[in-house]
């Protein structure tokens, strides 16, 4: 008989599974691209992150450049505060070793970071109509819960949501 | 031409622009497909098949100046099995415009999404890690493959 398995097991992530601990702004990049005026550029580093961190934020960034009708019928501009609150999210739950999530627009004008691996399908909603964090469980169940907990719910799937 | 108050038949394609950054790629099932925000609308717009075809028009018409877009189908049929409405909604520029109309809490989207069919998949305008992971898979199965 094997050794009994702590249920917390799967619920408690790794020591090196710690979310991005040290994000710094670096001088200000003012000569970056052809900008002679303007406000002060800075660029955020987070060393410790998971490689896909930056990409993650950039295409963040791309999505608010998204026009009126973007999705080829009536959607609206993402909002800057939903790209934000996603960034956000995203620096919470970039543990090194995790794989990279989907970013998608929502017509409302939200952002949906989303991971389809590990038999999970899991949806976080940045957005007015939905917001809220969906997981769909292929071995079974469903559950829904507030924003307020999407962290450490990403957490608590963790080992499931490695990257290969 | 088909009238605005004639019934839908369950085995209309219902097709659905889809942008390239709503295209994700399902680990799970191994395949790219569309997010499920696709298709949150309570009144969602569609474009129905048989309009189409009555027009004598292939669905890809559905895209016409949308060169970076995919086309995703369902049957009236399913969405209707989903407590939903198919309704013709003709516009002036396009009289094949229909709506599917009902409640779309997260578990029937996702549902949606993970049925669709892509009719048209735009791999040019797929966002860089789907295209790689779609590449990778088939990579994968050719060397699965049996040799001939």
């Amino acid at each position: 008989m094997g050794a009994a398995v702590s249920p917390l097991v799967a619920i408690v992530p790794p020591p090196e599974a710690a979310p991005v601990r040290s994000a710094r702004i670096e001088a200000p990049a003012r000569q970056a691209g052809d900008r002679t005026e303007g406000p002060d550029v800075y660029k955020v580093i987070a060393p410790d992150a998971s490689p896909w961190y930056g990409a993650a934020l950039n295409q963040i960034s791309g999505l608010t450049a998204l026009a009126v009708g973007w999705n080829g019928y009536d959607a609206r501009e993402i909002k800057a505060d939903f790209a934000i609150d996603a960034a956000t999210f995203l620096t919470r739950v970039a543990f090194p070793g995790i794989a990279a999530p989907s970013i998608t627009p929502l017509a409302d004008g939200g952002v949906q970071v989303e991971w389809h691996r590990g038999g999970l399908d899991i949806e976080v909603a940045f957005s007015d109509e939905d917001p809220g964090v969906y997981i769909a469980d292929r071995e079974g169940g469903e559950t829904e819960l507030p924003l307020s907990e999407a962290a450490s719910a990403i957490a608590s799937y963790w080992p499931r949501l490695q990257g290969s | 031409m088909i009238p605005e108050d004639a019934p839908v038949p369950g085995d209309t394609s219902l097709l659905r622009r889809v942008h390239p950054s709503e295209i994700v790629w399902d680990d799970n099932d191994g395949c790219p497909r569309p997010g499920s925000g696709v298709f949150k609308d309570p009144e969602m717009s569609v474009h129905l098949g048989d309009v189409l075809q009555d027009e004598d028009r292939a669905p890809e018409t559905v895209l016409a100046g949308k060169p970076t877009y995919s086309l995703v189908s369902l049957t009236a049929a399913f969405v209707e099995s989903e407590q939903q409405e198919v309704r013709r909604r003709p516009i002036d520029e396009d009289q094949s415009h229909g709506e599917v109309c009902g409640e779309k809490p997260r578990g029937r989207c996702r549902l949606f999404a993970r049925t669709a069919e892509f009719v048209v998949l735009e791999t040019n305008s797929l966002k860089p890690e789907v295209l790689a992971k779609m590449q990778s898979a088939a990579a994968d199965g050719e060397d699965a493959a049996p040799a001939a």
